[in-house]
């Protein structure tokens, strides 16, 4: 199981990605990282 | 899974390209299938860079003690037998077969023709090349992880961080650009971070191998910027930056932005 998610971090899929996320990425990948190889997660320190 | 301390010693091939054997196995065997040669030999001959080796056995807690090129003769009674064994002996038959488009027999004949253009004929005779490696897990973690502490940063650990940043990156080479790797977090935006309450450090010692950074990007939005670990302190167990989001208190949720 890959890291994060074993410790309980879930996908969050490209298209919900809120505005700010989006822009984070964007910035990655002008950094020159592959989108195609990042994912971004999220972690709920509180139960929803 | 190894017993701390206990050791570990194998052996891999040489490249094709120093083993005669194999090489010669791997054309010949193509020769007959131009369309599609069987790849069987790359596998066996195909990881032999010491330093990959050291690396993954590094990655993986064991210490190298040494890698040690060995050179011996294979000896068969006659080149024959060496094709036989050689075309029939392992998983190629299996490519060869699915082919179906050339005797086995024949291809026998060819490598064997081949093998004693270098090796001669009875006995036949040619080198191997293979690299042994004598590694050891890593002793026991000795009270191990209540060693470590994680905790807010103090301004003072701030100068430790870069050249964690630095260590860890190391171990991404090859998966991000290497210009990526070898920048560090501005220190000004770490010491803003660490009296914000942002950062998060593990210690050891009272000394910095490992820190966690989270940046704001919205009121509802923290973000787990970078997490690094000094990799000689790393895969102990304690994910510290897993508590770090909820630490801060205010955070519900924390993004994370790499896989």
């Amino acid at each position: 199981m890959p890291f994060y998610a074993r410790l309980g971090f879930e996908e969050l899929r490209a298209g919900d990605l809120r505005r700010e996320l989006v822009e984070l990425v964007a910035g990655e990948t002008s950094r020159g990282l592959d989108p195609r190889r990042r994912v971004v997660m999220r972690y709920r320190a509180v139960a929803s | 899974m190894l017993r701390p301390g206990g050791g570990l010693v194998f052996s891999v091939w040489g490249a094709l390209a120093d083993n005669p054997l194999g090489r010669i196995a791997h054309d010949v065997i193509g020769r007959f299938f131009t369309s599609d040669p069987p790849d069987f030999y790359e596998v066996p001959f195909g990881f032999h860079d010491e330093r990959l080796i050291r690396r993954l056995l590094g990655d993986a807690g064991f210490e190298v003690a040494g890698c040690h090129p060995v050179s011996l003769p294979a000896r068969s009674p006659s080149h024959l037998d060496a094709a036989r064994g050689l075309v029939t002996g392992n998983p190629i038959l299996l490519a060869v077969n699915e082919r179906a488009t050339a005797p086995v027999e024949e291809i026998v004949q060819a490598v064997a023709a081949a093998l004693a253009a270098e090796g001669g004929v009875a006995p036949f005779e040619l080198e191997t090349r293979a690299l042994v490696v004598v590694a050891r897990a890593a002793p026991t973690p000795s009270k191990g992880e209540s060693d470590y502490v994680i905790t807010p940063a103090r301004p003072r650990d701030v100068p430790h961080l870069a050249a964690i940043e630095r260590d860890a990156a190391q171990l991404l080479r090859g998966h991000a650009p290497d210009s990526l790797l070898d920048q560090t977090l501005d220190p000004a935006e770490l010491f803003a971070a660490q009296a914000a309450g942002l950062l998060w450090v593990a210690l050891r010692g009272d000394v910095p191998v490992g820190f966690a950074l989270v940046r704001i990007l919205a009121a509802d939005l923290p973000h787990l910027e970078e997490i690094d670990v000094d990799p000689r302190h790393g895969r102990r167990g304690r994910a510290p930056l897993s508590s770090a989001p909820s630490a801060s208190g205010r955070a519900g949720r924390a993004t994370r932005g790499s896989r």
